[in-house]
């Protein structure tokens, strides 16, 4: 546990509300990278972090930022965790112009909340329901959190609009606006998405929302080679079809999604997940003519989950690592970027790297967007044959232009290997861009790339 | 001012020397853009590789001279005038495009290619690149991406940035350094986002990976007509809520509708206030009933007459006209400032309202030609630039229209960017501490102020440094 940083500057109100660690019934939950922080501070306002920032930046104390703690396994251990700044209570919705299709928001409110509110006007948020329903807004930008539909809807970076961040000085800077489009100065947005907080908490956000579709669906196909996923998803994506999400997931993921969807599948079979999305007859049409690929590729078609049971699958497939069945401090799981071309070869190094390391497996594959995920269950793995193999899988990932991001670890691993990996001389301006951003280094520090 | 012997000799030895222009009827021609800003660099070069561009940065940085790049010059933000004369760098001679990866959907150009050659060489194969700025034919991609431009078909594409990968870029130093890639996750920071709309202000481009797609199925194109352009402008509004997504929503007035047909023949009715160009694409099944729907909700919001293009001709003449409709305004006057202020779409006709009244409180003739559905109004303002008294009106007026963007939620700039023009309208949109961000980020790329100098930012001109190499 850290000694207790003294915050002279921070106002009394605040002072009198921060929970020594001491004074917790556990201070387990709040645990970060094997430490815990002295103290919690959860705020009700922007301007409450603003002063409590400012006070730990002149006390030149460290602050870990959190919403919902749904992904606080991303990133290495920080250096410094004095305090945790509990956001939640930060949520108001600012301002909602369904005709404009635009939605201000703060940053602790949960996704499930803001989707609520817009679905009553028959638009949404177009990230996918695969995140948990308790994520806030602020943690999913600062991860930059994605799901199996950013093939059709983009990432962070293609939905928000503006945004009001606080810098560890207690500034607020604004970014973008309430425009579709905006040019007036550099497009900062940019660099607080996925950002892991690390130059500035990401207070307000505007996102760009849609109207719901009218229809979706999952067309679910079964294989029992991946490969042949693979070329049915290549085929897909150069058709003149528009799939919304290409997933192909390992007999052993398919068979923990199929078993929480209640359909029965072989054993050792694969499984192939076809999202449509969009107007009534379009997404009929793509089905009828997923059929017809589906069996020039040698896939057996298990089952069409339409509306609320294709919004169900994907919600099983976002929490999938909840439905293995395992025990959260043993779980690895690894995100690999590659090119297309590359992905049947990513597949077989991981297959091969993993199995050399003597633990069990697992692995799913967002076809559309070249980005696999690879699961480790390393309760029966020897660490350091398990660090090596992720060290070498990496290396080779990155020869093809990828990137191995280790997502979720158990700390023995990320005392050994960096989740991140290495980037080249860009390194160097993301330096200085943290340095003039937060000189203390107060904000996560040690927790992004390169040390930053 | 010019260069001395010695640098022109520098200048010479890296580009060779039908590589650099330096006498003062040559250099005239690149004193200005499309916009109103001028001024006179003290030589122009052309690098032909990565390797010459690197060095002509390099001895800028030595010599401490200030550069801008420049592609075609069709900036409307003043973006590529030197202001502090220096050297400009034209990027005409590095137009290739370097490689077409349809199976990553990825393609590889250096910036000085057209932005329509890249659609132009991929069609063959199905493919495009969708942001579509109405100087296509001739604006390059390093332009492009210094502003991250848009275009009608950004409503439902995005713009620019939405479709650059990766960049190479020289810094201010001379260092080449690679952002991003060709896969669809990075480490770090997106710095690749972060200099997509820097307006050469963090470096040179001189290479960009963007995203390319598939051509949508089918297309269908309407025309819409109107007896008053807010009755335009509700219509946009309630498409947009109404939840159809179309390709392009693209609003011309009364004035640049004359000057069109005056031009091109585009088939727009003379007698309209105002009318919509709307273009559904996608997948054919929908396409009837959508089009259904859009002809239905135009005519609840007055349009007299709404009508598909039946050929590829007549939609190709409605897009011309579009497309032309800058270049067309000429016959009216010789001059014309054009704004850029963006606002939420629902107040659309309010703004539009208000820029007829500030005409009117200016005398000046004001045309519209409006990415109606982003809500990115591009009045242009119509005068004769040897009347000294108007132009200070008109700059007056401009200003007032972006006064009335900002008023209703918008912002100063959609897609030409701040340049040199809109430098005085900055603190319409950003505070000090705004302002400190930004500033944290040039200096994090170029700290000695020498990348396309006194732009984007305003309080950078006193941290110029100019050099009088002469």
């Amino acid at each position: 546990m850290s000694d207790r940083p003294s915050l002279n500057d921070l106002p009394k109100k605040l002072l009198a509300s921060i929970q020594w660690a001491q004074d917790l019934p556990s201070a387990e939950p709040l645990s970060l990278g094997g430490k815990s922080p002295a103290g919690l501070l959860s705020v009700s306002s922007l301007e409450e972090a603003a002063d409590f920032l400012r006070a730990a930046s002149k006390a030149k104390a460290t602050v870990i930022p959190r919403g919902a703690g749904t992904m606080m396994s991303l990133g290495n251990p920080p250096r410094g965790s004095d305090f945790m700044l509990d956001l939640r209570g930060v949520r108001r919705i600012l301002e909602y112009n369904p005709e404009n299709l635009t939605v201000t928001a703060e940053c602790g409110l949960s996704l499930s909340e803001l989707q609520e509110v817009l679905g009553k006007k028959g638009q949404f948020l177009p990230w996918d329901s695969s995140f948990f329903p308790s994520a806030t807004l602020g943690g999913i930008v600062a991860c930059n959190a994605s799901g199996p539909k950013r093939l059709i809807y983009g990432t962070c970076r293609d939905m928000i609009l503006g945004m009001k961040v606080v810098l560890a000085d207690g500034s607020f800077v604004s970014a973008g606006g309430r425009c579709v489009k905006n040019v007036s100065g550099f497009d900062l947005c940019k660099l607080f998405i996925g950002s892991l907080g690390t130059l500035g908490v990401v207070g307000e956000l505007t996102f760009k929302v849609h109207p719901l579709p009218e229809q979706e669906a999952i067309q679910v196909g079964s294989m029992s080679d991946p490969m042949t996923g693979l070329q049915l998803s290549h085929f897909l994506v150069h058709s003149d079809l528009f799939p919304a999400a290409l997933e192909i997931l390992d007999p052993y993921l398919a068979s923990a999604w199929a078993r929480e969807m209640g359909i029965h599948l072989a054993e050792n079979e694969w499984v192939v997940q076809v999202g449509w999305t969009g107007f009534a007859e379009d997404v009929s049409r793509q089905i009828r003519e997923g059929q017809a690929v589906f069996s020039k590729h040698g896939v057996a078609e298990k089952e069409v989950y339409k509306a609320e049971a294709a919004q169900k699958g994907w919600e099983i497939l976002g929490h999938l690592p909840v439905h293995l069945d395992l025990p959260p401090e043993k779980l690895i799981r690894c995100r690999i970027s590659l090119p297309l071309t590359q992905m049947g070869e990513g597949m077989q190094k991981w297959r091969d790297e993993v199995s050399g390391a003597g633990c069990r497996s697992a692995l799913s594959i967002r076809a559309g967007s070249g980005i696999l995920f690879g699961y480790l269950f390393s309760a029966d793995g020897d660490e350091e044959k398990i660090a090596q193999s992720l060290a070498r899988i990496r290396l080779w990932v990155q020869a093809q232009g990828g990137t191995l991001v280790i997502e979720t670890a158990p700390l023995w691993l990320k005392n050994r290997i960096d989740v991140w990996g290495t980037t080249g001389k860009q390194l160097l301006l993301m330096r200085r861009l943290k340095e003039r951003f937060d000189p203390m280094q107060v904000i996560n520090p040690g927790r992004f790339l390169g040390g930053i | 001012m010019g260069f001395n012997a010695k640098t022109l000799r520098r200048l010479t030895q890296i580009v060779g020397r039908d590589g650099v222009l330096s006498n003062s009827a040559d250099l005239k021609v690149y004193e200005y853009d499309a916009s109103l800003e001028r001024g006179r660099p003290a030589a122009v070069v052309f690098p032909n590789s990565r390797e010459q561009a690197v060095n002509l940065v390099k001895l800028a940085c030595a010599e401490g001279i200030p550069f801008v790049a420049r592609g075609s010059g069709t900036n409307l933000s003043g973006g590529s005038i030197p202001p502090d004369g220096g050297l400009v760098i034209e990027f005409s001679r590095m137009n290739k495009i370097l490689e077409i990866d349809t199976e990553n959907f990825t393609a590889t150009v250096e910036p000085g290619l057209y932005t329509i050659e890249l659609s132009n060489a991929l069609a063959p194969y199905g493919y495009y690149y969708a942001p579509d700025p109405a100087s296509q034919k001739v604006s390059t991609f390093g332009g492009n991406v210094g502003e991250n431009s848009g275009g009608p078909h950004c409503l439902k594409y995005g713009v620019t940035t939405n479709h650059v990968l990766g960049l190479e870029v020289v810094l201010s130093d001379g260092e080449v350094v690679e952002l991003g890639g060709k896969t669809s996750e990075h480490l770090g920071y997106d710095l690749v986002g972060l200099f997509v709309g820097s307006e050469g202000t963090l470096g040179i481009i001189t290479q960009v990976v963007v995203r390319i797609m598939r051509l949508p199925e089918t297309a269908k194109t309407f025309l819409a007509i109107y007896d008053s352009i807010e009755d335009a402008g509700e219509s946009v509004s309630a498409i947009i809520a109404e939840g159809i997504l179309p390709a392009t929503l693209e609003l011309m007035d009364k004035t640049v509708i004359a000057a069109v047909e005056a031009s091109l023949k585009a088939g727009y009715p003379l007698d309209a206030e105002a009318v919509l160009i709307i273009e559904l694409d996608g997948l054919k099944d929908s396409m009837d009933r959508l089009s259904d729907q859009i002809m239905q909700t135009c005519k609840k919001h007055g349009a007299r007459e709404i009508k598909a293009a039946q050929t590829a001709a007549e939609r190709e003449a409605l897009w011309a006209g579009r497309r032309g409709a800058f270049g067309a305004i000429a016959r009216v006057a010789p001059n014309y400032l054009v704004t850029d202020g963006t606002v939420p779409r629902n107040r659309l006709p309010e703004v539009l309202r208000r820029v007829g009244e500030i005409g009117r409180k200016y005398e000046l003739l004001i045309g519209n030609v409006l990415h109606a559905g982003d809500g990115n109004l591009h009045p242009l303002i119509l005068f004769d630039e040897r009347d000294k008294e108007q132009r200070e009106k008109v700059l007056q007026a401009g200003l007032e229209i972006l006064k009335a963007c900002v008023d209703v939620g918008g912002t100063i700039s959609g897609e030409h960017g701040i340049g040199l023009e809109k430098i005085p309208a900055m603190d319409l949109v950003c505070g000090t501490d705004d302002l400190q961000a930004l500033r944290y980020v040039k200096e994090t790329f170029d700290s000695s102020y020498l990348s396309n100098p006194r732009k984007v930012l305003p309080s950078m001109e006193e941290a110029v440094k100019v050099k009088a190499s002469a």
